[in-house]
């Protein structure tokens, strides 16, 4: 058997290595977090994919450029009917169906035309003639936003009932506890596509206290939402017990005894210990809410046609695999492409911030 | 040892009861209309008033939701539960689910242990060199994958495109147990991948933090051999986490949770039952489904707490 685990490029800078860099000045003090990017820094594989991840949303930002100069049409605009000109010949966007010499032949969109027609249809186009790559480019935008948006809301709120229950403890960590444990009985993808097919036909109209929460059922935000809460407990409980460890340490009962209130040991005492594995969850959870997210899509849950996103474009491409099988392939690629960069990029900061948070997976 | 499984039992018996809760709660409150509103959408959207009415007569969506929820438990229970939309027995269908749900789990479950495992033990052993890089990007490729977009992929190329594998649909065990492998070995594959590379990259955190423990040291210094040390002393212990995920993960796929593989798959199973109910609205079928599926998922956790129980002493339950 081989030696135990000598990693070359994950090695923990300990306090003599970095006194022998700084050939025998005097030791300065260095903050974890600082310690935590030095080991970040070596890890350049984490950063080409951080680099990847950069790259795609920059595309997906600059979708309507495309749209405009490149593909000129919108991510909605159908062209049945229309024609392109590919090398001198006029050809159909979407083929025409019906009884062709005595045989039944289904209407097909064109397939890839790479930068034959000009820049038109360099993916292809769908049943209804709208521009594949432009739909790829703004369901990018859906995606990528009801993920970073959702992964946002899930860390934010599960923080604050963790933060809740490790401090006070007694009832309310019972409560909060429960609710947890309730959701972990749950197949995820089940409640999500409940409570996204409940809400996708009337939207949601919740008035919560000074807060009214108003969406129309063909928002984005309802999604967002329900991806958003379906993952709390998956960060909720991990981050509960690292707060309750916390709340026996002296630091606390020092800052107990200086009269510091519940809020400020909250926020400015326990808070900063947990960050690290906070944001290690939000980078994972992105990754992860990216997939339910088109998960949720491609079984009608999500969201909601005519927008695109990657799932609901996977799902349009599903129809057409025999014939126009990229269509299909494509936005998956995407998935694979953001997600993978993601997960690498956040098991190298694991790696350097917390090597003990875990997320879980969808089936 | 009694006591402990009296305790989870009831308790068992209450979570399965708060999440019916939830679910009727999200289907009869959530979408908002009130009363009418879950009338109007099993009549139809072009239903008359006097369909609407009498469908709300019906199934008693006129009387306050507590009423409702009780005469639902009560209709759960006693193996009454019919659907709106179809009216058939949710039980049945649920029975008839059960052989392709139960077939791709177990398939699938024997697959992403046996090599969640083995790649686990692999890339931890050889931590750092060139097989434990190609092992890591390849489990992350695996987690990174949708798997109802895996799963479409691989039907197009294998099985639509290319004849190697028959194209979707349970095949039943008893009919012809080598076409009921052969119908099930793709979906197996497709929802074991995921799997593998998340068991995969757990295992070999968990065994690369035991290789460093004082008892390793012992074993190795009195003479063991490394293939002892690893598989008694280390393995022992690292095992333990994965086993509570592979608990909890198995009863998720078992009650229903791969609803994506099966849907892709076609293999008509509670999880596609589950899926095709909720876009129907059909509340019982999906009441039926989640007090089954909690089922699973409450029996292992309790099943994962013995085991525990009996790899780890300290642990064992009061």
């Amino acid at each position: 058997m081989a030696q135990p685990a000598t990693e070359t490029e994950f090695t923990l800078d300990t306090a003599a290595e970095l006194a022998a860099e700084e050939s025998g000045a005097v030791i300065r003090g260095r903050s974890p977090w600082y310690l935590a990017w030095r080991r970040l820094r070596r890890n350049y594989v984490a950063f080409a994919f951080l680099g990847l991840f950069v790259l795609i949303v920059v595309a997906c930002i600059l979708a309507p450029l495309y749209a405009h100069h490149v593909a000129r049409t919108g991510p909605n605009n159908t062209h049945v009917l229309d024609t392109i000109t590919v090398d001198g010949k006029q050809i159909d966007v979407v083929s025409k169906g019906g009884v062709l010499g005595g045989k039944l032949v289904a209407s097909t969109p064109v397939g890839p035309q790479w930068f034959a027609a000009g820049g038109k249809y360099v993916l292809g186009a769908d049943q209804l003639g709208r521009d594949i790559a432009v739909r790829l480019l703004y369901g990018g935008r859906t995606s990528l936003i009801v993920g970073i948006v959702s992964s946002l809301i899930c860390v934010v709120v599960a923080t604050i009932l963790a933060l809740l229950a490790g401090f006070y403890g007694g009832w309310l960590d019972f409560v909060i506890t429960r609710f947890f444990d309730l959701f972990y009985a749950f197949p995820v993808i089940l409640l999500g596509i409940a409570l996204g097919a409940a809400l996708a036909i009337n939207g949601i109209h919740l008035k919560l206290w000074l807060f009214s929460i108003k969406a129309s059922s063909g928002n984005i935000l309802i999604p967002t939402l329900v991806i958003s809460y379906v993952l709390i407990p998956y960060v909720g409980r991990p981050l509960r017990g690292q707060v309750l460890s916390l709340r026996q340490k002296e630091f606390i009962e020092a800052s107990i005894s200086q009269g510091a209130g519940p809020l400020r040991i909250m926020f400015t005492e326990l808070l900063p210990n947990v960050a690290s594995s906070i944001l290690v969850f939000f980078t994972l959870i992105i990754a992860n809410n990216i997939v339910l997210e088109a998960a949720l899509s491609f079984l009608g849950a999500g969201v909601q046609p005519p927008r695109a996103s990657w799932g609901t474009l996977i799902s349009d491409g599903q129809g057409l695999i025999v014939t126009r099988p990229w269509f299909a392939i494509m936005p998956g690629i995407a998935i694979v492409l953001t997600v993978l960069a993601l997960n690498v990029f956040g098991d190298g900061l694991r790696d350097a911030l917390d090597p003990r948070a875990k997320v879980k997976i969808e089936h | 040892m009694a006591v402990f499984l009296i305790r989870r039992t009831i308790g068992a018996i209450l979570v399965m009861l708060a999440v019916t809760f939830i679910v009727f709660i999200i289907f009869i409150i959530v979408p908002g209309g009130g009363k009418t509103g879950t009338a109007q959408r099993i009549a139809g959207k072009n239903a008359t008033p006097e369909l609407v009415n009498s469908v709300e007569k019906r199934w008693g969506f006129d009387q306050p939701f507590y009423v409702q929820y009780a005469k639902m438990v009560k209709r759960m229970f006693t193996n009454n539960l019919v659907s709106y939309t179809s009216q058939q027995p949710v039980l049945s269908q649920i029975k008839q689910g059960i052989p392709a749900t139960f077939s791709l789990t177990i398939g699938a479950g024997i697959i992403w242990l046996f090599f969640g495992i083995l790649v686990g033990v692999i890339s931890a052993v050889t931590a750092g060199r060139l097989s434990d890089r190609l092992i890591t990007i390849l489990a992350l490729v695996g987690i990174s994958m949708p798997v109802f977009w895996l799963g479409l992929v691989m039907r197009y190329l294998l099985a639509e495109k290319n004849s190697i594998f028959p194209d979707g649909e349970y095949y039943p065990l008893t009919a012809n147990p080598l076409q009921w492998a052969y119908h099930l070995i793709l979906p197996w594959l497709v929802l074991a991948v995921l799997f593998i590379g998340f068991y995969g990259r757990v295992l070999r955190g968990n065994i690369l933090d035991t290789i460093n423990e004082d008892y390793v040291r012992t074993a190795k210094a009195k003479g063991l051999n490394s293939r002892r040390v690893l598989v008694k002393h280390v393995l022992r212990n690292s095992l333990i986490p994965i086993i509570t995920l592979f608990g909890l993960d198995f009863a998720g796929v078992l009650g229903g949770g791969a609803i994506l593989t099966e849907t892709v798959f076609d293999l008509h199973g509670v999880g596609q039952y589950a899926a095709q109910s909720i876009n129907n609205f059909d509340l019982p079928p999906i009441m039926g489904v989640t007090m089954y599926g909690a089922f699973f998922i409450v029996f292992f956790s309790v099943l994962v707490d013995i085991f525990y129980a009996f790899l780890d002493p300290r642990i064992r339950p009061t």
